[in-house]
């Protein structure tokens, strides 16, 4: 074998081994930076309407007369994260189930504790609250009263009151 | 004595702590429903998700109030931390543009009362509608059409008064 053969052989194993070499410590990254895991987590924006109780009660009313300055007191709070553009209530008429009943407009809500005709007369269409773009967090009160009118027929008389939230 | 009194006081706070009833709690992911323009007999679906991170079951409506959209689930329950997604589907049927509001009316299971409370979720959807490329292509085509006819004629008249 001659001379500038050997050095061929020799150059080309020395090649060989760097680029194993190389090889390996880029395998060796590659394993070390397997281990970095990266975690992703998205939240999303929610408007989350929160009542703190599901029904309120007014007691006996008499025919004719109203609740006067007591009024029933529901807590309206945004729990979730983004803002609340709107928020509006509505209601159904006053029935005892049966043939009698009155109209909805018998009741009246306030953001503040009103005395009954000083409060808004409630609508079985969705009227938007005053101060109802709830930030997150935020909360307002909604006073109620009612008034029976004179000659309702003796009964106990049911309303539905719907508050609505829109984001 | 102590004793009792520890019993008595543990008792108290068992019955205080049956009688404080849950409130309901529902929401939903904020944002509009955007469908951007939509091509006349095109439809397309965006999704929301309602939520009740709450204590008691919902029962759940959808329905929506303005222009026509489809609303799928109808009727579904959220039982106490869970979530529904909502299907809103936008069909291209006239030109124009278009909005409304699609609502989550939620039931409260079991609640009862004089006055019973119930809490509503509203999404504001908003499209367009344009025309589709092929029926744009059709008008293109007969505007030309006529232009062409106009100058034929213009053109035939003046050659006329020439000869």
């Amino acid at each position: 074998m001659k001379n500038w053969q050997m050095l061929i052989g020799i150059v080309g194993f020395v090649a060989l081994a760097i680029v194993g070499l190389l090889a390996t410590v880029d395998m060796a990254y590659a394993y070390t930076s397997s281990n970095n895991v990266t975690g992703q987590v998205t939240v999303p924006a929610e408007c989350m309407l929160s009542l703190n109780t599901s029904s309120i009660g007014f007691g006996s009313v008499a025919a004719g007369t109203n609740t006067g300055a007591t009024n029933q007191v529901v807590n309206v709070t945004n729990n979730g994260n983004a803002q609340a553009t709107n928020t509006t209530t509505r209601g159904t008429q006053w029935s005892d189930g049966g043939v009698n009943n009155f109209v909805v407009g018998q009741t009246q809500y306030s953001t503040s504790g009103f005395t009954y005709g000083a409060g808004t007369a409630l609508t079985a269409s969705d009227v938007v609250i005053a101060g109802g773009n709830l930030n997150k967090l935020a909360s307002l009160q909604l006073y109620f009263g009612v008034a029976v009118p004179a000659s309702q027929n003796p009964a106990t008389y049911n309303q539905t009151i719907t508050v609505t939230m829109n984001c | 004595m102590k004793n009792k009194i520890k019993v008595l006081v543990l008792l108290g706070m068992l019955l205080s702590a049956t009688l404080s009833i849950a409130s309901a709690e529902f929401g939903q992911t904020a944002g509009v429903l955007d469908f951007g323009t939509l091509k006349l007999g095109e439809n397309k679906t965006l999704t929301y998700w309602v939520v009740n991170p709450g204590e008691t079951t919902i029962d759940v409506n959808t329905y929506y109030v303005g222009n026509t959209v489809s609303v799928s689930p109808a009727n579904f329950t959220l039982v106490p931390h869970s979530q529904q997604q909502i299907d809103v589907t936008a069909t291209a049927e006239h030109l124009g543009s278009f909005s409304g509001k699609v609502r989550a009316l939620g039931h409260e299971r079991g609640a009862s009362g004089v006055v019973v409370l119930q809490t509503e979720m509203e999404k504001n959807f908003v499209y367009k509608v344009s025309l589709s490329l092929k029926t744009e292509v059709c008008l293109l085509l007969i505007a030309l059409t006529i232009i062409f006819i106009l100058l034929y004629i213009v053109y035939e008249s003046i050659i006329r008064r020439r000869r």
